[in-house]
């Protein structure tokens, strides 16, 4: 098998949701020599990108996308050990997280596969997250290009995510983040209101404004 | 011309049955702060005590000036009543579903044995008896319960949605679960003086599952409750977030008689492709109700008036911080249409 039969074959585990396939794939692929970054880069989040294609274009739905996900992760598991001290592959650090008072965390949990997926660096604070937790958090990560990635699903915890702008401003902070939120209830004009950056459509679109706002 | 009760009047909008003008109902929660404050009956109490609970439904009737009363305000019960870990709500927040208890088939064997007069299920029926004993000869008493599918997400947690495509045979027996509850809780709602019932199953979106899964995990037990419910006379709402734009027909397929909608779907759209189910809502809640003015809330109600919206109401549960001079607005704007 060539490289590129790998890689193929990373990819198509991703798009097939083959769990063990994945996993199987993914220890195939560094017992023949290719890197992990390789594996990510060229392989699983190729898959990933066809996934969320396809969830797009809806000839896919989100079980589909979550079995993906979870092969993906199972993959990064096997590989993340190996990627400690590869600052190159980022495009910088994504901290994500769902607002104070939500609990909803699959669209989170799939924005953040997504982020991992094409290359950010993730801090994931989980769900039912107070401002304060996150700002504290840009603190600690000052100097670094990072970017704030926020899921609110409720129109209620949506109101949490004009506080978390402010915040960043009172503490002097909002030059140094891309800040981006998402969910059912947000829309452009509610972003252009709190003076964040960008939304999404979906997960697949999010990594997408990711990249670019981050370019 | 015959000048009907609201009572008489949602009653026969529902049954596609010709009135003069239309009714101002919200088939969402219609809760805010400015009812709470209006009333005394503040959250989260009102979500858990039968006469707080009560009073706060009847503030939207003589506050804002919905011609209706409803309960509850969230969706949490359900699950709270088998025993999921809930994060408890504050004055301006609803409540939220933490902790999930069936795993698997044997955890669903456990949970059979319940008492529909105990938990906050029990609330919201004892509620709707005091509602309907001050106000059941005039106006439509609307209850409204989480549907199935989202139920089962509730008990199940996130792995739901990969169990209804690796473990068909464990989401279909969660299903019938959730809806042998969901039917006997609608039944005790309906014995309590309930006379209109509306099913939220914000997780069971088309946008999210798909026409297999919904037509596999959805639509046959959707039916089932509705046939139950239209076996009491009782008609049904149904809302489910979302851009449920190309799930409307399967959707209505349950024999539902209003579909509520979200802000996402285009109401001539909705209009044009229900066939029997009349198309309820959709002011965003958020971006219109909550925060324009009552100016720019008139031209949007009337846009959504002229695309042939059959009831005027929020797009999803009415945002607790709205101002009731906007919501006001709104249902003087269904009031002065006449069909």
């Amino acid at each position: 098998m060539s490289n590129q039969d790998y890689l193929d074959k990373l990819r198509d585990t991703i798009v097939n949701q083959n769990i063990n396939g994945c996993v199987e794939a993914t220890n195939e692929a560094l017992a023949a020599g290719i890197g992990a970054v390789e594996a990510i880069e060229n392989g699983l989040s190729v898959g990933m990108k066809i996934v969320g294609d396809k969830f797009e274009a809806a000839e896919i739905y989100l079980p589909h996308i979550m079995m993906s996900a979870k092969a993906m992760s199972a993959a990064m598991e096997i590989l993340s050990p190996l990627l400690v001290g590869d600052e190159n592959a980022g495009h910088g650090l994504a901290i994500t997280y769902v607002q104070e008072g939500d609990i909803h965390d699959i669209g989170h949990r799939l924005v953040t596969t997504m982020l991992g997926a094409n290359g950010f660096e993730i801090i994931d604070l989980g769900v039912d997250v107070p401002n304060e937790k996150v700002i504290e958090e840009v603190i600690k990560n000052k100097g670094k290009k990072m970017i704030l990635v926020g899921s609110a699903l409720m129109t209620t915890s949506m109101l949490g995510q004009k506080d978390t702008v402010e915040l960043l401003k009172e503490e002097g902070l909002r030059d140094d983040i891309k800040v981006m939120f998402g969910g059912a209830p947000v829309s452009d004009a509610w972003i252009a209101e709190i003076g964040a950056d960008a939304t999404a459509e979906n997960a697949a679109d999010a990594s997408r404004v990711a990249l670019e706002i981050m370019k | 011309m015959t000048e009907y009760t609201p009572k008489e009047r949602l009653a026969r909008v529902l049954n596609k049955q010709p009135v003069v003008r239309m009714p101002a109902v919200c088939v969402t929660q219609t809760a805010t702060v400015e009812q709470l404050e209006a009333c005394g009956a503040f959250w989260p109490e009102a979500n858990e005590n039968a006469e707080k609970m009560a009073t706060l439904a009847e503030a939207g009737h003589t506050v804002i000036g919905f011609e209706a009363v409803r309960v509850p305000y969230d969706i949490t019960a359900e699950a709270e009543f088998f025993g999921c870990e809930i994060k408890a709500g504050t004055q301006v927040q609803q409540p939220s579903v933490v902790g999930h208890v069936v795993k698997n088939a044997e955890d669903i064997e456990g949970l059979r044995d319940y008492d529909l007069s105990k938990g906050r299920i029990g609330v919201v029926c004892k509620a709707i008896k005091i509602l309907a004993d001050k106000y059941g000869a005039d106006l439509p008493i609307m209850g409204s319960m989480l549907g199935p599918f989202s139920l089962a997400q509730h008990l199940n947690g996130d792995s739901w949605f990969m169990a209804i495509m690796t473990d068909e045979t464990f989401g279909l027996a969660l299903m019938e679960f959730t809806t042998e509850f969901n039917i006997a809780y609608a039944k005790k709602m309906v014995e309590s003086g309930a006379d209109t019932m509306v099913i939220i199953d914000p997780t069971a979106s088309y946008q999210l599952i798909g026409p297999e899964f919904y037509e596999k995990f959805v639509l046959p037990f959707h039916t089932r409750i509705i046939d139950a419910m239209h076996e009491l006379n009782i008609p049904t709402v149904l809302h489910i977030c979302g851009d449920a734009t190309n799930g409307l027909t399967l959707m209505e397929a349950c024999g539902v008689d209003g579909i509520s909608i979200d802000q996402n779907v285009d109401v001539a759209t909705a209009v044009a492709k229900l066939e029997k189910a009349i198309v309820i809502g959709n002011l965003d809640p958020a971006n219109m109700l909550w925060n324009q003015t009552p100016a720019t809330i008139k031209e949007e109600s009337k846009n959504i008036l002229n695309a042939g919206v059959h009831l005027l109401a929020p797009g999803c549960g009415i945002v607790s911080k709205t101002p009731t001079e906007n919501l006001r607005t709104m249902v003087e704007m269904a009031k002065n249409h006449t069909y």
